[in-house]
C-alpha cells in the first residue's frame, strides 16, 4: 500500500535522490567556526564534551577538596537535566528533586540490600528516576505555573514515603561504608557530565532537538508537521529524570551516609534551575559555566562571608533576571540573541566614530540586523 | 474512549431528523446534498478523502453536524459561510485537532477519524491556519526542514522547494517569528507542502492580504491544484475563490446548505439569505 507509514528517515532517502529541492533543505551554514562546515560542525560537536570533563579532571590539582567538586559537578549534571526538559520543551521542573532524590535512593538502597557494585547502583538510580519519571509522566499533560507546583508536590509525596518507611531506612538513615572512595566518585561523577553534556550536545544536534524546539514553539503546528508531540516530550522527560538519577546516585555513593531530608532538599530544585538559567539554557555549554561559576561563588561567599551569602545570592539572580534573562551564553555568540541594553552599547561603541563626527546613518531596524547575522554566518543558531 | 463518538453518533442523528422537521429549506437542501454528491464525486473511489456525516460537538452547541465532503485529487473544493458556521472547526475535526463526535473521516479507504495530528500529516493530509501558526523559535529554513523530515512519497507531482515555491527564500536564516503576517502565512503554506501532502486544506489564506498578494496566492493554489493535491480551501473572499475552486459547499450554523459552482451559489436564494438575512 502507498499510503502505508513508514518511518520518516526511511521515506527521506527514498526520494532524496529523485527530488532536487531536499538537499537545499540541508540545514546549517557553509561554514563553522571558520572551518568548512563538515569539520567545523564535527569540532563544535565533539569540543564541550571533551574540553569540559578534561577541565574538570584537573580541577583537583587547583583545589583539593572533593566534596566541594563533587557536588559541583553533581550539580552541573543537574543543571543539564533542568536544560533538557525547561530549555528544550519549556516545562520548569520545580520538583526536579524527585528524581534526584530516587535517585539517591535508588543507588543507596540497591547497595544496602543487594550489595551491587557502585556501577550497577549507578544504573539501578538512573533507572529508578525514570521509573518515578514513568509514574509521573500524566503530568505532562499539565502546563506552565500548574505543571511546576505539581512535580514540587509529587516530589514531596516522594520524601515523605521515602523518609518515614522502614525499609528506606528512613529514620536511621542510609550508610554505605563499603563503597566510599572520594577520588573515584569524583570522576565517575565527571563520567555521568560527559554523558549529560553529549547527551545535550546531541539534542541540540539532532532532528529530536529540533522537533523538541518546534514543540515548544506551537504544539499545534509541531504536530501537523509530523511530530508526535506526546512521544518527544515524554522521552525529553525521561532523559532528563535519568539525569537527575544518575546524579543522585553519584551523591549517594559519596555522601554514604545521609538522611532523606539532603537528597530530598528543595533548595537542590532551585539551585538547579538557577545554575542552568544562569548560564543560559538551550546552550550546550551554559548550564556547565553557571553551575562552576554560581556553586564557586556559594562556597567562597559561604566560607568568607557567611552572613552576606543570601544577600549577594539574591542580588546576584535578580540582577541576571532585569539584566541577562538570557544568562551568561547570550552575551556570546549570535548578537540577536543579546540583551538589548547590550546590543545598544555595542552598536554605539562600534559606531563611535561617524557618531561623534556628525555623519551617522540612522540605526538599522532590528529585522535589517537579524537578516544580516542569521545569513552570513549561522542559520541554525540565530534564534 | 473509542465509545463516546459513537454515542455522540446516535445523539446528532436525532436532532438532526428534528432539525430537518423544523426547518423545510435544510431538509430540501439535504436532498440536494445527495444529488449533488453523485454528480462531482466521479465515483466514491476517486476521492482519497471523504468525510461523510460530520459532527462536531461542544456540550451542547453543535458547531459541526454531518457535514459530507469529498476531496478530490487535483480539484478544489471551496468551503464558505458566514462567521461562525463552523468552516475551521471542520478542518480542525478532520485533521486531529478535535475528535469527531459523529460521521466518519475516511482517507483511501481507511477510516482515520480522531486519528492524531502527527498520523494524518504522514498520510498525506496536511493544513495551514487561519491565525499563522510559525514555529516562532525557528528560523524560516528550520520550519521547514522540521516538517519535510515527514514527508513521503507522494503521487502529487509537486516537487519544488518549497520555500523557493512560496517566495520566501531570501528570509530562510530569519526566525519565523519576525516574519510578518501574510509571510507566516505563506511559511504555514510553505511548511505543509513540506510533509508533501495529497490533501491540504487551506483556511483563511487570503484574509488580510493586499491585492497583489492574493493574486500570488491564488496562482499558487492554481498550480497545487494542477500538480494534483486536491485542496479544501475555507474563504470569506469570493473573487479570490472564484480563480482556484471547482465546486463550493456553504456552510450556516454547522451545516452545509449548498453543493454547486461559486456562480450557482452566489445566485441561490438559500445563500443569499444566510449572508445578507431574509
Amino acid at each position: 500500500m502507498p499510503d502505508q507509514p513508514t518511518s520518516p528517515t526511511e521515506e527521506r532517502f527514498n526520494h532524496e535522490n529523485k527530488v532536487g529541492p531536499h538537499t537545499r533543505i540541508a540545514r546549517g551554514p557553509t561554514r563553522v567556526w571558520g572551518l568548512p562546515s563538515r569539520w567545523g560542525r564535527w569540532i563544535r560537536r565533539l569540543a564541550p564534551i571533551v574540553l569540559a570533563p578534561t577541565l574538570l579532571g584537573f580541577a583537583p590539582h587547583l583545589y583539593n577538596n572533593l566534596s566541594f567538586l563533587t557536588t559541583m559537578v553533581v550539580y552541573v549534571v543537574l543543571a543539564e537535566g533542568v536544560n533538557v526538559l525547561y530549555g528544550y520543551t519549556g516545562y520548569l521542573p520545580f520538583g526536579y528533586v524527585g528524581f534526584f532524590g530516587a535517585g539517591a535512593y535508588g543507588a543507596a538502597l540497591s547497595i544496602s540490600y543487594w550489595h551491587v557494585s557502585g556501577f550497577a547502583a549507578l544504573a539501578i538510580g538512573g533507572l529508578a528516576a525514570a521509573l518515578i519519571g514513568l509514574v509521573l509522566s500524566p503530568l505532562l499533560r499539565l502546563s506552565g505555573a500548574y505543571f511546576a507546583l505539581a512535580t514540587l508536590a509529587a516530589s514531596q509525596v516522594i520524601y515523605y514515603i521515602v523518609a518515614n518507611e522502614p525499609w528506606t531506612y528512613g529514620e536511621s538513615g542510609t550508610s554505605l561504608p563499603e563503597i566510599f572512595n572520594a577520588n573515584q566518585a569524583y570522576f565517575v561523577a565527571l563520567g555521568i557530565m560527559t554523558l549529560a553534556i553529549a547527551v545535550t550536545v546531541f539534542i541540540r544536534e539532532s532532528h529530536f532537538g529540533l522537533s523538541l524546539r518546534a514543540i515548544r514553539s506551537d504544539p499545534v503546528s509541531a504536530a501537523m508537521a509530523g511530530i508526535n508531540v506526546v512521544k518527544a516530550r515524554t522521552l525529553a522527560w525521561f532523559i532528563s529524570a535519568a539525569l537527575a538519577g544518575l546524579a543522585g546516585a553519584i551523591w549517594a555513593i559519596m555522601t554514604a551516609a545521609f538522611y532523606a531530608e539532603s537528597p530530598f532538599d528543595l533548595t537542590i530544585s532551585v539551585y538547579a534551575i538557577v545554575f542552568a538559567l544562569f548560564g543560559g539554557v538551550r546552550t550546550v555549554l551554559g548550564p556547565v559555566v553557571g553551575a562552576v561559576v554560581l556553586y564557586t561563588l556559594y562556597q567562597y561567599i559561604g566560607i568568607s562571608n557567611p552572613q552576606y551569602f543570601e544577600l549577594v545570592y539574591g542580588v546576584l539572580i535578580i540582577l541576571l533576571v532585569l539584566f541577562l534573562p538570557g544568562g551568561l551564553s547570550s552575551l556570546i555568540g549570535h548578537s540577536g540573541n543579546r540583551p538589548r541594553w547590550l546590543r545598544f552599547v555595542t552598536s554605539r561603541v562600534n559606531r563611535a566614530p561617524e557618531l561623534l563626527s556628525g555623519t551617522g546613518q540612522p540605526i538599522p531596524h532590528p529585522r535589517a540586523s537579524n537578516q544580516d547575522l542569521g545569513g552570513r554566518e549561522n542559520g541554525r543558531d540565530g534564534y | 474512549m473509542r465509545s463516546s463518538p459513537r454515542l455522540f453518533a446516535r445523539a446528532s442523528k436525532v436532532s438532526h431528523e428534528t432539525a430537518d422537521s423544523e426547518l423545510p429549506l435544510t431538509s430540501s437542501s439535504f436532498e440536494d446534498e445527495n444529488r449533488a454528491n453523485e454528480s462531482w464525486d466521479l465515483g466514491e473511489s476517486d476521492a482519497p478523502l471523504q468525510v461523510r456525516g460530520l459532527t462536531k460537538a461542544f456540550g451542547g452547541f453543535k458547531a459541526v453536524s454531518a457535514v459530507s465532503l469529498d476531496a478530490v485529487a487535483g480539484q478544489a473544493v471551496g468551503l464558505v459561510g458566514p462567521n461562525g458556521s463552523g468552516k475551521t472547526t471542520l478542518i480542525n475535526v478532520v485533521t486531529g485537532v478535535y475528535r469527531p463526535s459523529g460521521g466518519s473521516v475516511t482517507f483511501k479507504g481507511r477510516d482515520i477519524s480522531g486519528m492524531p495530528s502527527h498520523r494524518l500529516c504522514r498520510l498525506g493530509i496536511n493544513r495551514t491556519f487561519q491565525i499563522p501558526h510559525p514555529l516562532g523559535d525557528l528560523s524560516v529554513q528550520d520550519n521547514i526542514a522540521v516538517a519535510h523530515a515527514s514527508s513521503r512519497s507522494s503521487q502529487v507531482n509537486f516537487d519544488a522547494d518549497p520555500l523557493q515555491f512560496v517566495g520566501l527564500e531570501s528570509v530562510a536564516n530569519i526566525q519565523a517569528s519576525f516574519l510578518t503576517s501574510s509571510e507566516q502565512k505563506l511559511l504555514d503554506l510553505a511548511r505543509a507542502l513540506a510533509t508533501r501532502p495529497d490533501v491540504l486544506f487551506i483556511d483563511e489564506l487570503g484574509a488580510g492580504l493586499s491585492t497583489r498578494e492574493l493574486e500570488h496566492v491564488a496562482g499558487l493554489l492554481r498550480q497545487l491544484k494542477d500538480a494534483g493535491l486536491a485542496l479544501v480551501i475555507v474563504e470569506h473572499l469570493m473573487d479570490f475563490l472564484e480563480q482556484i475552486v471547482d465546486t463550493v459547499v456553504v456552510m450556516d450554523a454547522g451545516s452545509p446548505i449548498f453543493r454547486g459552482t461559486l456562480r450557482a451559489a452566489i445566485a441561490d436564494r438559500r445563500v443569499i439569505d444566510v449572508y445578507l438575512g431574509k
